[in-house]
């Protein structure tokens, strides 16, 4: 089944109209700091609103851009010493343009064939092996599924999902067709053999409808998604799965902690 | 069962905690019979690795009989005698199978707190952190090893369990430290640091061919142990290291340095005043000092191997005299699975009882007091193991 729409010329373009989109004002500001500017901000400006606005221009003006670095992540100071103090991202991301959301892109190298990569992935029902947040996948039919993923707070979170493209040892993308906007929005993972003969290139792109940001991260924590960490965790399974046969884990074995 | 547990800085002990139980298909049960305390567990007990959590169970040099299996290994039966390499790996990766074994990528369940602090993750490490994957540590009556089939070596039953149980680690990493000079006949070797894995490595360089190695430290029974094996030794103290070293070389210096010391060096000149200073005041993570004397010394175009412990971030290093003397850097966690059986062959044959090195065996129990004696190398203390 291939889509009418080529998914892969789609997310290029958007990243390169954010390349020219960014180019003069990027993020640089870490999350922790974001949260810290918006906490100290709002009771400064309330602090200088309380009085007549006049007599108490510093704390609102102080306040007002302390929020304001907060929200939107960018720090003119910082910009302008060339500092940033975001934090190391185990995933590329991207924001898509009119804030339809993220895009989080990551790649792995397993030494295994494309073919058997593909399988292994286009088996929907073998994705809660290595998603760590699926719990379980339902296929359909006619390239539809249906997804069943857990939230920390012991909720499930499902969506309908269907194939937009699927080529055989190279490409399977897909979008959600049906249910909450916390769930990935689209996605697509490609396999490319190296040279070599022996590994594969897997690129896993994934689009989320979430913020980034403070919101997006306290979002993220109540429901499970931050999406960097999820894809990196997926396709760490994947490889592990893959080339070592099962998951590296620790969960269930002795300690002296005393619960 | 009884575990060795960290409960903070310089605080270990003995807790009854639950057995450990098969949870992966290639895990398997080790039931220990002999462990020991290696020098890098001292950083642990110092607190200068991070990512400790109070009732960690410490230990990676263990050795014991094979008591369960999982559904999917083949290798290894119940009542195999076994001793276990460090890293954990899976043996499929690209670094597996290139030998890079303390590289996996398969086997660190915290792989993203590694790869935040290296910008890679590596291979887990029982007992050692959760930035090694916080698997449990071999200082336990029981062990869980996962990749069977991959780590363990069988041994055989005329050979002693201290003649075999450093196979696990310190001589595995002393001979690789020494490999990693790539030895020439006729070379010099110089080992900075007469601990454990000091005292491998400088019967290791004699094993590749070395013609001669010279060993620095400064307390007499590590010393003395040094000479025992052949090694031409100089207590550093009070004496400029660089100008010995050349003098005994003939004017050359070493052809490789090998520091045995790694991120808590004990300098007592002004380097290592200034390094103990700005390791207080988090200028630097670890105290470089052996490794700055190992490159300064060492002679034009040769190797410095780096095989005592590093973990974050050092002052004043002197890239200019290892760029300009066009040195050699090597480094890492021994790469324990290439050595095993080359190693077991060395032991069978008679070249070499790594069980010299012991200079106390206690019980499990004592495990606290085997802690204190050996970081302050009290009652001539080099390396303890103990019985379960």
């Amino acid at each position: 089944m291939v889509s009418a729409e080529p998914i892969q010329g789609t997310s290029h373009k958007i990243i390169h109209k954010l390349k020219n989109e960014r180019g003069t004002s990027r993020i640089n500001v870490g999350e922790t700091e974001r949260l810290i500017s918006i906490a100290v901000g709002i009771p400064m400006t309330i602090f200088g609103l309380n009085r007549e606005i006049l007599n108490r221009p510093v704390p609102i003006l102080l306040g007002g851009s302390l929020i304001l670095r907060g929200v939107t992540g960018r720090s003119f100071l910082y910009q302008t010493l060339g500092v940033s103090t975001v934090e190391h991202s185990p995933a590329t991301i991207a924001e898509l343009p009119d804030n339809q959301g993220i895009q989080v892109k990551r790649a792995v190298t397993i030494n295994a064939s494309p073919e058997e990569l593909y399988r292994y992935w286009r088996d929907f029902k073998n994705a809660p092996r290595f998603m760590v947040n699926v719990e379980s996948v339902q296929v359909t039919g006619d390239g539809r599924s249906h997804w069943v993923a857990k939230t920390p707070l012991g909720k499930t979170v499902e969506w309908d999902a269907e194939v937009t493209q699927d080529e055989p040892g190279q490409l399977i993308a897909w979008r959600r067709t049906q249910g909450p906007f916390l769930a990935p929005n689209s996605g697509s993972v490609h396999f490319q053999p190296k040279r070599n003969g022996r590994e594969t290139v897997v690129r896993l792109e994934i689009e989320f409808h979430q913020f980034r940001g403070p919101i997006g991260t306290m979002l993220g924590n109540v429901f499970g998604q931050i999406p960097e960490q999820v894809v990196r965790q997926d396709l760490e399974r994947f490889k592990e799965l893959m080339e070592a046969g099962e998951i590296a884990t620790t969960a269930g074995q002795p300690s002296g902690r005393r619960i | 069962m009884k575990a060795v547990c960290w409960n903070g800085v310089n605080d270990v002990r003995v807790e009854n905690v639950p057995d450990p139980r098969i949870i992966n298909p290639h895990d398997c049960i080790v039931k220990t019979s002999l462990t020991a305390i290696c020098g890098s567990d001292l950083h642990l007990y110092n607190g200068y690795i991070p990512a400790m959590m109070k009732g960690d169970i410490l230990g990676h040099e263990f050795m014991g009989e094979v008591v369960e299996v999982g559904p999917e290994v083949q290798n290894l039966r119940i009542g195999d005698r076994v001793v276990v390499p460090f890293p954990i790996s899976c043996g499929h990766c690209f670094f597996c199978q290139q030998g890079f074994w303390s590289s996996c990528d398969n086997t660190n369940p915290k792989a993203g707190l590694m790869e935040a602090a290296y910008g890679y993750s590596l291979a887990g490490i029982y007992g050692y952190s959760h930035l090694y994957g916080g698997y449990q540590g071999g200082q336990a009556q029981y062990v869980r090893v996962p990749f069977a089939d991959v780590g363990p070596i069988k041994v055989p039953e005329n050979l002693t369990d201290k003649q075999v149980l450093f196979l696990s680690d310190i001589f595995s990493t002393g001979y690789w430290a020494a490999d990693s000079c790539n030895i020439h006949a006729g070379d010099t070797i110089a080992v900075f640091g007469c601990g454990p894995v000091g005292q491998m490595a400088i019967r290791s360089a004699y094993l590749l061919g070395a013609e001669q190695v010279i060993a620095l430290d400064r307390f007499p029974e590590r010393l003395k142990m040094a000479e025992e094996g052949r090694a031409e030794v100089i207590n550093y103290e009070g004496i400029d290291v660089v100008e010995q070293l050349k003098e005994m070389t003939g004017g050359r210096g070493p052809d490789a340095c090998i520091d045995a010391v790694g991120m808590e060096a004990h300098g007592t000149g002004f380097d290592g005043l200034f390094d103990r200073m700005e390791q207080k005041v988090r200028i630097e993570t670890d105290r470089p000092t052996a490794l700055r004397y190992a490159i300064q010394a060492c002679r034009k175009s040769g190797t410095v191997v780096a095989a005592g412990a590093y973990g974050g971030f050092i002052d004043k290093f002197p890239i200019g005299a290892i760029f300009n003397k066009a040195l050699t850097l090597k480094s890492g966690q021994a790469p324990v699975h290439r050595y095993l059986q080359p190693l077991l062959g060395r032991i069978e044959r008679g070249e070499i009882d790594p069980s010299f090195v012991i200079t106390h065996h206690l019980s499990l129990d004592e495990a606290p007091r085997g802690y204190e004696i050996f970081k302050n190398k009290l009652e001539g203390c080099v390396k303890v193991v103990m019985t379960p």
